[in-house]
């Protein structure tokens, strides 16, 4: 883990899940940049994440916080800079955990994360719909 | 895989396939709304050829789901692409709609480019009511208590 908070919200989105907590974040973060941690593979552009195969993800707030963490890592400068997102699949249908790691309380935070859980309440990523609503 | 209903079969939507949505309509679907938005965009419009659409869900199947689904409505090319660019990231500014029984139907949709990468605002217009299906696929949040669109994704089916 990078920080030293967690939030664990659960989530009835699927592999939609990640997608919706990156938008969410985006929101608030209009030039985040993007990181799979699992491989440490960066996307030049959020149409390039690959999102329902990415089980951790570093978002961070812009390309010159992605550059100072690759430089400091984690210090006073890049605090809260960088949100770490992971995806657990639950094995009852459909649901999983989504966990954001960030380094310290603050109302940004708080408005984030009541931005992913909005966004991952949407009923469109997790109710049925018909096929002919298609 | 190289054809369109080859992606849509090994996606699950062969019912994309039946009644109206013969391979060819689909066809003729994507070659519209790829000649739209080369004539719209120029150098800047995504390839929406089936090719690269077909290409585009090898990769990564996840990405283009609701992409997949919306070619079997009756979306007008420019709903369609304005779709794809939501995929692509293009975050929704506004929406307009006004809609009397019988008489008119007005949608008016601003898309803002999220990165910073120069682009300008896109507008994007109808008048036909069979485009406001679109929205069943757009994602809500609320960000500190205000509304916002954001996503365009699969219906669970």
């Amino acid at each position: 883990m990078i920080g030293g908070i967690e939030k664990r919200l659960i989530s009835l989105a699927g592999p939609l899940s990640m997608e919706a907590s990156a938008r969410a974040i985006r929101q608030l973060w209009p030039f985040a940049s993007f990181e799979n941690a699992t491989i440490g593979e960066r996307y030049s552009s959020f149409a390039d994440v690959p999102f329902s195969e990415v089980r951790e993800l570093f978002v961070y707030r812009d390309a010159r916080a992605a550059h100072l963490w690759d430089i400091h890592g984690a210090n006073d400068e890049t605090a809260n800079s960088m949100i770490h997102l992971l995806f657990d699949p639950l094995p009852t249908g459909g649901s999983a955990l989504i966990t954001i790691v960030f380094d310290v309380e603050s109302q940004e935070m708080g408005v984030i994360v009541g931005a992913v859980h909005s966004a991952l309440n949407d009923p469109l990523l997790s109710q049925p719909a018909l096929a002919e609503a298609a | 895989m190289t054809t369109i209903e080859e992606a849509i079969q090994d996606a699950g939507y062969d019912w994309l396939l039946r009644g109206a949505n013969s391979p060819q309509r689909l066809r003729e679907t994507i070659a519209a709304v790829n000649e739209y938005a080369r004539q719209r965009l120029g150098d800047r419009a995504p390839d929406l050829s089936e090719g690269a659409l077909v290409q585009m869900y090898a990769r990564h199947p996840g990405k283009i789901l609701a992409f997949l689904q919306l070619l079997g409505g009756s979306l007008t090319p420019a709903v369609l692409l304005m779709a794809f660019r939501i995929l692509q990231g293009w975050e929704i500014q506004s929406v307009d709609i006004s809609q009397q029984r019988q008489k008119d139907f007005l949608m008016r949709v601003v898309l803002v480019a999220s990165e910073d990468l120069g682009e300008e605002n896109e507008i994007y217009e109808s008048r036909r009511i069979q485009d406001f299906a679109i929205f069943r696929h757009i994602g809500i949040m609320e960000i500190d208590g205000r509304p916002v669109f954001d996503g365009l994704y699969r219906l669970k089916i």
